[in-house]
């Protein structure tokens, strides 16, 4: 037999074996596409999630507040001091109006405050890194005339932490569901098996070999789990083009961790995955030499 | 073609199903297996394809050693045996020629070669007309003619028969003894296990007589191949010697 042939053959018997015992493998499939589509929409979180971090992360800067009695040629003397530090991209000076003029912009009820008390607000340094950069903090010159310096990425390092928690979460998740679906699909086949004990007594006596016995098995897996993967792939697509906007406009964060479907590769990469699944499944299921091995003097014979 | 040195079998708990068995059996030849339920008969044919290992001795079947042979090279020695049994073993949701194409289709036949030869191997057994039946809609009858059309569907050197015609009535096993004679006078080693004793008398061919799975007699009568087939199975045809006399109602509860 031509490999060709064997291919061929090995796609015919597997779907007759799977139309033979259609309401199992439609479970079957069905519980693996729910898996997959949970453990994808995760996958899809987390990549969100983390696109949103390095934007932010790339918004991100150091500020440095000075006291009241600071003046503008001591703060350009420091800015100056700070842009020479290799961890340091830019530095920007904020003199009082230019905090004044943001503080009103973003938060006019308050801007009048100042204004009503006579005061003004401090100048500041807004410090850009280096991408890559650590924590240069300790690096920055010692003045009295500094009152604060506000780091914005130690927050980000504790949502970074917390994504990298989510992602482990998504690798245990996926692991589990892997398992999961190959434990479904080994059940599934050693069952279609069960179902085809007489059969595969009649080939064992004509003389097949176990390639040719168990390749249709084999291939019912992989067809279990590419129909699986490829329907819960299908439903998170629907899902999101469904319901994103709709929850972008209940809660914004949540919409951003749906903003971005996965890309068409990483779809590709679930599908192959729950294919491979599959086949790990029909070995699973079939490992063992006497898992295909009936008694044929006592199988369900037409009398 | 088959040689048995010393063959025993020996199963789990000490049961014996075949003890020191030594004979041999001819190309072409046509021999009765005979012997009371539980002497060993299935446990010979068994031994003969495979299906199990001996515990003691050899198997030789065209030259090679069958007890020996590697798992992976089993199938290769099946190819070459047609196995046909009491309860036929057809594919119920498979059509007779899907029961019959089997070998054809291991082989790597193409889709009208396997048509072809299942025709053939059909019409053989007089059967082609219903080449597209299930096997529900047969009768028994023909149910053990499919049966033998897939053994024989790619002439193999040996037919093992193990009681075929235990679930007919006697008409019909007279007509499917007349089978396996035609098929043995076209070369193939026959080998059938049965205790029809009137069968095996009308016949007349080479017995082997089993008890307690050990070979007891072998009439040794040896018919050529070339020999053409009798047109009625021989009214009168005693074997040369007489196989042992009909087991008592106390061995049959036994067994």
């Amino acid at each position: 037999m031509t490999f060709g042939a064997a291919l061929l053959y090995f796609l015919t018997e597997s779907v007759k074996g799977l139309w033979r015992n259609w309401k199992v493998s439609v479970v079957a499939v069905a519980a693996i596409a729910a898996s997959l589509a949970l453990a994808a929409a995760f996958w899809m979180v987390c990549s969100n999630a983390a696109g949103l971090l390095a934007e932010w992360r790339a918004d991100s800067r150091v500020s440095v507040y000075f006291k009241q009695e600071a003046v503008e040629e001591e703060v350009r003397a420091l800015a100056g001091e700070i842009e020479a530090l290799d961890a340091v991209e830019s530095v920007a000076v904020v003199d009082p109006a230019a905090a004044a003029g943001r503080l009103q912009a973003n938060f006019p009820g308050f801007a009048g405050i100042f204004s009503a008390e006579g005061g003004r607000l401090p100048w500041s340094l807004e410090i850009r890194a280096r991408p890559g950069a650590g924590d240069f903090t300790e690096q920055l010159p010692r003045s009295e005339k500094i009152l604060l310096v506000d780091d914005d990425r130690d927050w980000l390092q504790q949502l970074e932490a917390l994504l990298l928690v989510l992602r482990s979460s998504a690798l245990v998740l996926g692991g589990l569901i892997c398992l999961t679906t190959i434990l479904t699909i080994a059940s599934v086949v050693r069952l279609t098996a069960l179902l085809h004990n007489d059969e595969i007594a009649v080939l064992r006596l004509v003389g097949a070999t176990e390639f040719y016995i168990r390749g249709p098995f084999y291939f019912a897996g992989i067809a279990q789990g590419f129909a699986g993967g490829l329907l819960g792939v299908a439903g998170l697509v629907a899902l999101r083009l469904l319901a994103a906007d709709a929850v972008a406009a209940e809660a914004p964060l949540l919409g951003l961790l749906l903003a971005e479907s996965l890309s068409v590769g990483q779809y590709a990469g679930v599908v192959a995955l729950a294919s491979l699944s599959g086949l790990l499944g029909s070995i699973t299921s079939l490992r063992r030499e006497e898992a295909l091995t009936f008694d044929t003097d006592t199988p369900n014979w037409e009398e | 073609m088959i040689q048995l040195f010393n063959v025993s079998k020996h199963y789990p708990g000490g049961q014996i199903g075949l003890f020191n068995i030594s004979t041999s059996v001819e190309r072409g030849e046509f021999v009765f297996l005979t012997g009371p339920s539980g002497a060993g008969k299935t446990t010979l044919l068994k031994l003969l394809y495979r299906e199990e290992q001996p515990s003691g001795g050899s198997i030789l079947v065209n030259g090679r050693n069958v007890s020996s042979l590697p798992r992976a090279k089993v199938p290769y020695l099946r190819r070459t045996i047609g196995v046909v049994f009491q309860s036929f073993r057809l594919i119920p949701y498979k059509t007779v020629f899907e029961n019959v194409a089997y070998l054809p289709r291991i082989l790597g036949e193409s889709a009208k070669e396997q048509r072809r030869m299942a025709v053939e191997v059909l019409r053989s057994v007089g059967l082609a007309h219903r080449i597209d039946a299930y096997p529900k809609q047969l009768s028994g009858g023909e149910q053990q003619r499919v049966a033998i059309a897939r053994a024989i569907v790619s002439r193999p050197d040996i037919l093992l028969a193990d009681e075929p015609t235990g679930n007919l009535d006697p008409d019909l096993s007279a007509e499917l003894i007349k089978l396996f004679l035609k098929i043995n006078h076209d070369g193939t080693t026959v080998i059938l296990a049965t205790h029809d004793r009137e069968l095996i008398r009308r016949v007349g061919r080479r017995v082997l007589y089993l008890e307690s799975g050990r070979l007891i007699s072998d009439t040794g009568q040896v018919l050529p191949a070339a020999e053409p087939p009798p047109e009625e199975p021989p009214a009168e045809a005693p074997p040369r010697a007489e196989p042992p006399p009909e087991e008592s109602p106390a061995q049959e509860a036994e067994s």
